[in-house]
């Protein structure tokens, strides 16, 4: 009865049976990858749409706006800092002079005194005088045993009598550690 | 005849009714399903979920940058206004932008006066460009170390000389002792006094600003300690007591 439905006449009949079970999983796989495309497609689209990302940039450009009217005060921050950085740069790399003379100073004894002194960066040379040879070699040895604390190197290179004022003059190359 | 409405119509029609009930017609329809739901994921889905991803990123980076922005202007607003001006004052007395020859005279005028000592002959000249670099991160300077070279005479004894270097050193504009020759109680020495100009400032909004640290403040509480009152006896006036100490000879 079926048969006579179609007109046309096939040579291949091709059965109409049951859907076998590979058609029905490969039917749901299909619904489903339909249904999965159409629900995120939809998602992410209404995710995209409704970012609250134009909402932040106009939030952070009226924040940006606020921030340079108060530039000047952040600019003399910024100033400090920046000479503050220098100025320490400058008190740390100077070299003491005033507490070399006066380590050195305390190290002479009665009856010594400099005669002259050079200076510059970490080497210095020093004349001292006495009218007597006593007190020059104590003064040596008080410099020879603080040596380590502070002089790299400690020459001796004169030692001189002057007639006219009846002294020892010793002369001295210090390195500074 | 129907009349054909593109060419192959009745082929199609054709093909359709020979097949509509068989199990290719099913499988086909199904597999084309499959495909394009493919494609459209590797095409569209794929890309928009980038997309997404990109934008919560940028959501987030936004979000951060408006908090740090915030707190750059609460941390300014609450700044003590005074305080900052007073600390620039004494920062750019200590390093000035230019050169600053009336400071310069007025801490060696009022070096020599607390140490009791007289300044003879003293000349003046541009020293040399030092590059200093900085560390600062939303910050850059790369403005170089300038200075002013002097050299003067000083009359006085060692002890006096030694607090001469003493004063000089905590006076402003900042001085570095590099040389000095000293004989019979007069001794030649050579300064320099730094300045440095302005640099430019790049600021970074989104970089958290913080306040000076416990060191820094510490050192310009040390540097405004040590601001010269101005001398009053002119140095380039004769003494005009005996009691007076000339400065210049």
């Amino acid at each position: 009865m079926n048969n006579s439905i179609n007109l046309l006449d096939y040579k291949n009949k091709v059965a109409v049976t049951p859907s076998s079970r590979k058609q029905k999983l490969l039917r749901r796989i299909a619904v489903g990858l339909l249904f999965a495309s159409a629900a995120f497609s939809v998602v992410f689209f209404m995710l995209i749409t409704f970012s609250p990302l134009p909402d932040l940039e106009k939030s952070r450009k009226r924040a940006s706006d606020n921030l340079a009217s108060l530039d000047k005060d952040i600019a003399k921050l910024s100033l400090i800092n920046e000479r503050t950085d220098n100025i320490k740069q400058i008190l740390d790399n100077r070299t003491k002079y005033d507490e070399i003379l006066s380590n050195f100073q305390s190290m002479l004894p009665a009856g010594t005194a400099v005669e002259s002194v050079q200076m510059k960066e970490k080497h210095f040379s020093v004349v001292v005088s006495s009218k007597s040879l006593l007190a020059l070699d104590t003064f040596l040895k008080q410099i020879t045993d603080e040596s380590t604390k502070e002089y790299a190197k400690i020459r001796m290179t004169e030692l001189s009598t002057d007639l006219n004022n009846n002294t020892f003059n010793l002369t001295l190359n210090i390195d500074m550690l | 005849m129907t009349k054909k409405v593109f060419f192959g119509q009745n082929d199609l029609r054709f093909f359709y009714l020979k097949y509509k009930d068989s199990v290719y017609y099913s499988i086909s329809i199904f597999v084309l399903v499959i495909v394009t739901c493919l494609l459209l994921i590797i095409n569209l889905i794929i890309p928009q979920m980038q997309k997404y991803l990109s934008i919560r990123n940028s959501v987030i980076d936004q979000r951060a940058k408006i908090k740090n922005i915030n707190d750059n202007i609460t941390f300014i607003t609450n700044l003590n206004k005074t305080q900052l001006d007073s600390q620039l004052q004494t920062a750019t007395k200590a390093l000035p932008p230019e050169q600053d020859i009336s400071g310069v005279l007025n801490a060696i005028a009022a070096s020599a006066v607390r140490a009791g000592v007289t300044i003879g002959d003293y000349n003046f000249s541009l020293g040399e460009t030092e590059q200093v670099s900085t560390n600062q991160v939303a910050l850059q300077s790369t403005q170089p170390m300038q200075s002013i070279s002097v050299v003067l005479t000083v009359d006085g004894d060692p002890a006096r000389l030694e607090r001469f270097l003493t004063e000089i050193s905590e006076k402003m504009p900042l001085s570095e002792v590099i040389s000095l020759d000293s004989r019979d109680n007069k001794t030649t020495i050579n300064l320099k006094f730094y300045y440095k100009i302005f640099s430019n400032i790049t600021f970074k909004e989104d970089v958290p600003l913080s306040p000076l640290s416990p060191d820094k403040k510490q050192l310009v509480d040390k540097l405004s300690m040590w601001e010269t009152a101005p001398v009053e006896t002119d140095p380039f006036s004769p003494a005009s007591t005996s009691s007076a100490v000339p400065l210049f000879e």
